[in-house]
């Protein structure tokens, strides 16, 4: 290890530092058909082959979806209810049940609650606001924004194993392998 | 593969054009044919069902300059392996305007301003400064003119570039279609006041203009993705279309989609909540005589259903699925155009057999045309500076 670091209680993982997209995407793709599943990249820029490989499936999509149905059918009936049940009016002739002028707030509630659930949701998948991440233990993870791009094998997968997963690591070609504290 | 000068002999349109050309010829001309016939046996159903299938094609060409304009303006790869596409559509236009002559003859078979008894309509006598027939056809050339005018300047300076290799021709094309994009739509806009909305003449809507510029747009664009879903299984091009272009092409269906929802919509809600005679005998014909058969079924099929299968990120990316949802669409829209323009001469739904001929007729000449157009050049602009990106991304 070049950065031994000591301190920590528990080993998070280990992380292979890359100079270009290509060597990361052929790394992952080892790292795939060695059997690893409990792994994560960290890229500058959003790298589309690495989520491919990562089988990364979110339930961010669906939720937004019941999120936008419940908004429809809620801002619909509630309205239906005050308008035909609770206080019935007559405006301008029209029946009591007048959908048309309905549309409009539905279809602002469908994109408020979509909207909410979308954002919300990718927060608290995510584990957002999230305050401390082991990943920032390694001094070079610094140069993740800008030009270096990170694999991290973490210490949960079946597979893993402190020194076979290293060496493991270092065929693949990387600048350096560096153990990431807890 | 980075280097800046393509091999033209390499992107040639594909060989299987030339079979599809010879069937729409036949198509074209058994529809045309047929429709010959109808005309003999029945003018005023002939000109009717003529100007519906003409409408129909006109505005996938009309719109093939409009996404072209798009493309020119804001650059992006996945209209730039379709730009010959967009171009050889936009070049056909000149044929609709040869298409449309027979109405010289028959315009009072379709447009009630048209006919001698509208003198005694005070209504349309106060319009008949803009609804008279020689104004409307001046105002023809002038759509035409426009039109033409803009398809043939874009495709010119990009055969240009094919041999020069001239970067500027570049700059230049985005020149014409800054203004051009504002032109095509206020032109496509006062062409459906003409071609539809005057149908009848009673009626006022400030919103169908844009209805109808969406409808294009949509129409022209799911026209688009057929063609992209056929040249993407063929040589040269199977390397070229990636499923990241049929997912953005997904995208702007599914946004069209709900675009053209959000203006019917919204013509009707004004309509509705103002509840005038003037604006609401539209939709008392549409909900009359059988014509809800139509109507309903267009909220249902012509926005929830593609709307909810557009939902789905996968299929947009897979070209074989998306092109069923194209095809599906381009159905979608005759319904949708029929039922804009049929009620008003019909009380009760009818539907003729010459509706389908005229569509097939047109269609027909229209898809020769086309690659007719398509085939006289390289299948990509192989020297726009651009295009380095898309192969350069493999």
């Amino acid at each position: 290890m070049s950065a031994p670091q000591e301190t920590g209680s528990g080993l998070f993982g280990l992380m292979a530092e890359f100079e270009t997209p290509t060597d990361i995407v052929k790394a992952a793709e080892s790292v795939r058909e060695a059997g690893y599943r409990s792994w994560n990249a960290y890229t500058p820029y959003p790298v589309p082959k690495l989520w491919e490989l990562m089988e990364h499936k979110s339930p961010v999509p669906a939720m937004t979806f019941m999120g936008g149905l419940t908004g429809a059918v809620a801002s619909f009936a509630f309205i239906t209810w005050t308008q035909v049940v609770d206080y019935p009016w007559n405006i301008g002739g029209r029946p009591t049940f007048s959908w048309p002028a309905w549309i409009p707030p539905t279809f602002e509630t469908t994109i408020l609650l979509a909207g909410l659930t979308a954002g919300i949701g990718m927060l608290a998948i995510n584990g957002f606001p999230k305050p401390y991440h082991p990943v920032f233990n390694v001094d070079a993870f610094e140069r993740a924004s800008q030009d270096r791009y990170f694999l991290v094998i973490k210490s949960d997968d079946p597979h893993f194993d402190r020194t076979s997963t290293e060496s493991f690591l270092r065929e693949l070609g990387p600048v350096e392998v560096s153990e990431v504290d807890e | 593969m980075s280097d800046s000068t393509l091999n033209p002999s390499d992107y040639q349109p594909p060989a299987e054009l030339g079979r599809v050309q010879s069937i729409a010829l036949v198509v074209g001309a058994v529809g045309l044919a047929l429709s010959v016939l109808g005309y003999f046996s029945d003018q005023e159903q002939f000109f009717r069902s003529y100007l519906v299938g003409w409408v129909y094609w006109v505005v996938i060409a009309a719109g093939c300059l409009g996404w072209s304009m798009v493309q020119h303006l804001t650059g992006g790869t996945w209209g730039l392996v379709l730009r010959r596409v967009l171009e050889a559509g936009s070049r056909t236009i000149p044929i609709f305007a040869i298409l449309f002559l027979p109405f010289w003859i028959g315009m009072e078979h379709v447009w009630e301003w048209a006919r001698p008894e509208a003198a005694e309509d005070h209504l349309v006598q106060l319009k008949a400064g803009f609804l008279n027939k020689g104004f409307f056809w001046v105002r023809f050339l002038i759509y035409f003119a426009i039109w033409t005018g803009l398809a043939f300047m874009l495709s010119s300076n990009s055969r240009k570039q094919d041999e020069t290799g001239d970067p500027k021709v570049t700059v230049r094309m985005r020149t014409i279609s800054g203004p051009g994009i504002v032109i095509f739509v206020l032109v496509t806009t006062a062409a459906s006041w003409d071609w539809l909305m005057s149908l009848l003449p009673h009626w006022y809507s400030s919103l169908y203009g844009f209805y109808f510029v969406s409808s294009t747009a949509l129409a022209s664009l799911v026209f688009l993705i057929v063609c992209a879903w056929w040249l993407h299984t063929r040589e040269p091009l199977s390397g070229l279309f990636r499923a990241k272009y049929f997912h953005d092409y997904g995208k702007l269906t599914l946004a069209l989609t709900m675009f053209w929802a959000y203006m019917t919509l919204s013509q009707f809600l004004i309509t509705w909540s103002g509840n005038v005679p003037e604006f609401t005998i539209w939709y008392e014909a549409r909900n009359t005589g059988g014509w809800k058969l139509f109507t309903i079924p267009l909220v249902i099929f012509h926005f929830f259903v593609p709307f909810l299968i557009l939902l789905s990120a996968k299929l947009k990316q897979q070209p074989s699925r998306l092109v069923l949802v194209a095809f599906y669409m381009l159905a979608m829209r005759w319904v949708d155009l029929y039922w804009q323009a049929a009620p008003t001469w019909h009380e009760n739904l009818t539907v003729h057999w010459l509706d389908f001929a005229t569509l097939a007729g047109v269609g027909g000449i229209f898809v020769f045309f086309f690659i007719r157009e398509l085939r006289s050049r390289t299948i990509v602009p192989v020297k726009d500076p651009y295009l380095k990106e898309v192969i350069g991304h493999g």
